[in-house]
C-alpha cells in the first residue's frame, strides 16, 4: 500500500468518500455512490490507488457490525466507517493524521444528507448507476482541511471518543484465517496492474526508485 | 499517444533493433511533446491504453507480449518497466561513444562538434537521466551544452521538473539545478546584490518585483510540489532555504504565509516547521535584534550574561514588525496545538519559538498587554520591572503546558499529555539559571 500512496505520509487529507448499503450483516455491501480526490498521486498510479481504496472500503464495511463506528489504520492511511442500524454505511479514506473524530462528524453529516436526498425505500433497488446524489465531491472538498472543518463542526454534535472503535491494521478486522494477500489475489475489483503493484510493494517494502 | 502501427512494428523486430527502436521512439515522443511534465513507471502499459478490467483479452495478450514500451497521455509519460534495462544500456553506450572523442577540458570543446552529434548527446543524456537521475557525468556534459548555448536554461529547468516527478531525492539533480539557476541572469544579479548589500539597508525591491520575478515563484512552487511527492525530502527543503536566504523582509513574510498553508496540511512534518524556523531566523537577521540575542543557556554563569538585562530601544520598524510576527507565531502555534493534539512537531517548534521569544524579551522587553505596539520601554524601566514581565511570560507558558496536560477530552490525549509534560519540564530546566537570580521565581519549582 505505501508504495501506491507515493509516501505521502504526513499529509492531512481526504482521499475517498463512499456511501454503501448493507441491509443485514451477512450481505455483501452494495456501493451507492463514491467520489475520489487522487490528484497528489502520480498519474499512472491513480487507477490502482482508486481500485485499492474501493477494495478496502468494501472489505471494511463487510466486517463492520451494524450500528458501529470504526477507524482502521493501515500504514499511512485510515479508513473511517459508520454502518448505521438501518443498513446505510458511509466510509471515508483519509491519511493517518486526519482526526478521526472530525472524520466521524463528517460521516454523520453525509449520512443525514444522503437520507434526506435519497429516501430509504429506494436503497434496496438502487446501485451506482441510478443513484442521484451529487453532494459527495463538495463534502470531500470542504472537509479536506480540518481547520475549515472545525468551523463546520459544533462541539455538542461531536461524536464521543468512546463510541469509535480503533484498529491499528486491516488484519485486525479480518476473520480468523483470512489473509489480506489472499483477498487481494481473489478480488475481481483489482486489475492485473494493481495486483502487480501490490506484490511489488509487499516484496520490496521500501522506497525503491522505480515505483 | 502511442501510434497503432507502431504496436505492430515492434513485435516484429529483432532484439538489437528493438533497443534502438524504443530509444528512437521515446526520443521522438519527448521531442514532439515539450509539455510532458510527469514521468511514471508502469507495469502494464497495455491496460492503461486499452482500459482496465474491461478488456480481459488484452490482459492475456499482454502476458505473452509485454505491451508497449511506453505510453503518453495528457502530457504524462509512463514507461514500462520491462524495457528499462535495455533502454538504459543502449543510451549509455551511445552517450559514451559520442563523448569519447571530445576533450571536456575547455568551454570551447563543443564548438567544433557537429550539431547532429550535439543533439544526440542531448538526447542520450536525457534518456539516461530520466532513468537514473544520479548520473553525474550526464549532468556535467549537459552543463557544457548550456555553456555552449546549445541548451537553454529554461528548457533545462523544465527537464529537471520532469526528472523530479520521478526522482525527487536525487542529490545530483538538485545540485545541477542550483548550477543552472546561477546561470540565469536575473537570478545571478539578485544573488550578487544580496551578497554586497548590508542587510540593514532598506531594500528597493518590493512585493511587485517579487511577483514579476518568475523564476523565484517557480522555484518555490517546485520545492513545495516535490516535497509533496516525497515528504521529508531534505534536498527539496534545502533548496528552498537556499532561495529564502536571498529574500528581503517583505518576501520573507510572504514565504511565512506560504509555509503556513503547508503546515496546515502537514501537521506532523518536522521539515515544514523547521523551514518555518529558518524563515523566522532570516527575519531576525534582517533586523538589528540579532546582535543582542545570545543563545546560551541561562545557567551558565558567564560574565557575558550580566548584560542580559541591559535594555535596548527598538529602533527600526522592521524590529517592531518582527516582534509582531513572533507574537502572531505564538497565536498560530497555540491554535495548532489545540486543533491537532498529540503532534510532536508542534511542541518541538514551540521550544524554538519560546527560547527565542524569551531571550528577545530580556533584551527588548515589550509590554504584552499593549497590543498597539508601544515597543520602546520607558526610561524608568528597571531590572525588577523587567523580571516581573519575564516571570509573567514564564507563568503564562507553564499554564499553557499545564492546560494541555490536564485536557483529557481531546483525541490523542495520552500523546498530548506526554509532549506537554516534557515541554513543561524543558522550560523549567532551561530557565533554571535565570530563576536562580530572581527569588520569586522559586514558585515554579513547587509545581
Amino acid at each position: 500500500y505505501h508504495v501506491l500512496l507515493n509516501k505521502s505520509i504526513n499529509m492531512v487529507k481526504l482521499f475517498a468518500l463512499s456511501v454503501l448499503y448493507k441491509p443485514t450483516s451477512d450481505v455483501s455491501p452494495k456501493l451507492l455512490k463514491a467520489t475520489y480526490d487522487l490528484q497528489q498521486f502520480s498519474f499512472f498510479q491513480r487507477s490502482s490507488v482508486q481500485e485499492f481504496m474501493a477494495f478496502t472500503t468494501k472489505i471494511i464495511t463487510e466486517r463492520c457490525s451494524m450500528g458501529t463506528r470504526q477507524s482502521v489504520k493501515e500504514q499511512e492511511y485510515m479508513c473511517h466507517v459508520y454502518v448505521r442500524a438501518d443498513g446505510l454505511a458511509v466510509v471515508a479514506v483519509s491519511d493517518h493524521e486526519y482526526q478521526y473524530r472530525v472524520a466521524h462528524n463528517m460521516l454523520n453529516k453525509i449520512m443525514d444528507e444522503f437520507t434526506a436526498k435519497v429516501p430509504p425505500h429506494q436503497w434496496p433497488g438502487s446501485d451506482e448507476t441510478n443513484v442521484v446524489f451529487n453532494e459527495l465531491p463538495a463534502f470531500l472538498a470542504r472537509w479536506q482541511n480540518p481547520r475549515e472543518a472545525d468551523a463546520i463542526t459544533r462541539v455538542q454534535e461531536e461524536v464521543e471518543d468512546t463510541k469509535i472503535i480503533l484498529h491499528n491494521t486491516i488484519e485486525a478486522v479480518l476473520e480468523r484465517g483470512e489473509k489480506l494477500d489472499d483477498l487481494v489475489n481473489k478480488s475481481e475489483m483489482l486489475s492485473l496492474q494493481s495486483k502487480a503493484f501490490y506484490k511489488t510493494a509487499r516484496k520490496t517494502n521500501a522506497c525503491c526508485n522505480f515505483g | 499517444m502511442w501510434r497503432w502501427e507502431v504496436c505492430f512494428f515492434y513485435e516484429q523486430r529483432e532484439t538489437s533493433d528493438m533497443r534502438s527502436f524504443v530509444y528512437e521512439q521515446l526520443t521522438k515522443q519527448l521531442d514532439d511533446d515539450p509539455l510532458i511534465d510527469e514521468l511514471g513507471l508502469v507495469v502494464r502499459a497495455s491496460e492503461l491504453l486499452f482500459g482496465g478490467n474491461d478488456s480481459k483479452e488484452s490482459d492475456s495478450a499482454a502476458d505473452d507480449g509485454k505491451g508497449p514500451p511506453f505510453i503518453c497521455r495528457e502530457h504524462k509519460l509512463g514507461i514500462s518497466s520491462w524495457c528499462l534495462p535495455d533502454l538504459y544500456r543502449f543510451a549509455t553506450n551511445l552517450f559514451l561513444s559520442l563523448i569519447a572523442n571530445i576533450d571536456f577540458k575547455s568551454l570551447q570543446c563543443l564548438h567544433n562538434v557537429e550539431i547532429s552529434t550535439v543533439k544526440e548527446i542531448h538526447d542520450s543524456t536525457r534518456i539516461i537521466l530520466l532513468i537514473n537521475a544520479d548520473s553525474y557525468r550526464a549532468w556535467n556534459v549537459r552543463k557544457f551544452l548550456i555553456q555552449a548555448f546549445r541548451l537553454k536554461t529554461d528548457d533545462e529547468i523544465r527537464f529537471m521538473n520532469l526528472v523530479f516527478s520521478k526522482h525527487p531525492k536525487s542529490g545530483e539533480a538538485w545540485s545541477h539545478r542550483r548550477w543552472v539557476l546561477r546561470q540565469v541572469k536575473d537570478f545571478e544579479s539578485r544573488n550578487s546584490k544580496q551578497l554586497s548589500d548590508v542587510s540593514s539597508q532598506p531594500h528597493s525591491s518590493n512585493v511587485d518585483d517579487f511577483v514579476r520575478n518568475d523564476h523565484f515563484s517557480t522555484e518555490i512552487r517546485i520545492c513545495a510540489q516535490v516535497a509533496e511527492i516525497y515528504p521529508k525530502n531534505y534536498y527539496a527543503w534545502t533548496h528552498r532555504q537556499w532561495l529564502v536566504k536571498l529574500f528581503d523582509f517583505e518576501e520573507l513574510k510572504q514565504e511565512l504565509r506560504r509555509v503556513s498553508r503547508w503546515n496546515d496540511l502537514h501537521v506532523s512534518d518536522h521539515c515544514g516547521f523547521h523551514h518555518r524556523q529558518f524563515v523566522l531566523l532570516c527575519c531576525l537577521e534582517r533586523s538589528k535584534l540579532h546582535s543582542g540575542i545570545v543563545l546560551k543557556d541561562f545557567d551558565e554563569g558567564n560574565s557575558s550574561n550580566s548584560d542580559q538585562f541591559h535594555h535596548e530601544k527598538l529602533e527600526s520598524s522592521e524590529d517592531c514588525e518582527f516582534c509582531e510576527i513572533f507574537r502572531e507565531e505564538f497565536v498560530y502555534l497555540s491554535d495548532m496545538i489545540r486543533r491537532y493534539p498529540g503532534h510532536e512537531s508542534l511542541w518541538c517548534y514551540r521550544r524554538f519559538l519560546w527560547s527565542y521569544w524569551f531571550r528577545l524579551q530580556i533584551q527588548h522587553p515589550t509590554d504584552s498587554d499593549d497590543s498597539n505596539a508601544n515597543y520602546s520601554p520607558t526610561s524608568q524601566s528597571t531590572d525588577s520591572d523587567n523580571s516581573e514581565l519575564l516571570l509573567k511570560l514564564l507563568s503564562e507558558e507553564i499554564e499553557f503546558a499545564q492546560h494541555h496536560i490536564e485536557d483529557d477530552e481531546v483525541s490523542n490525549f495520552p500523546k498530548q499529555r506526554r509532549f506537554a509534560t516534557r515541554y513543561k519540564l524543558w522550560i523549567l530546566h532551561s530557565i533554571r539559571g535565570f530563576c536562580s537570580r530572581i527569588p520569586t521565581a522559586s514558585q515554579f519549582w513547587k509545581i
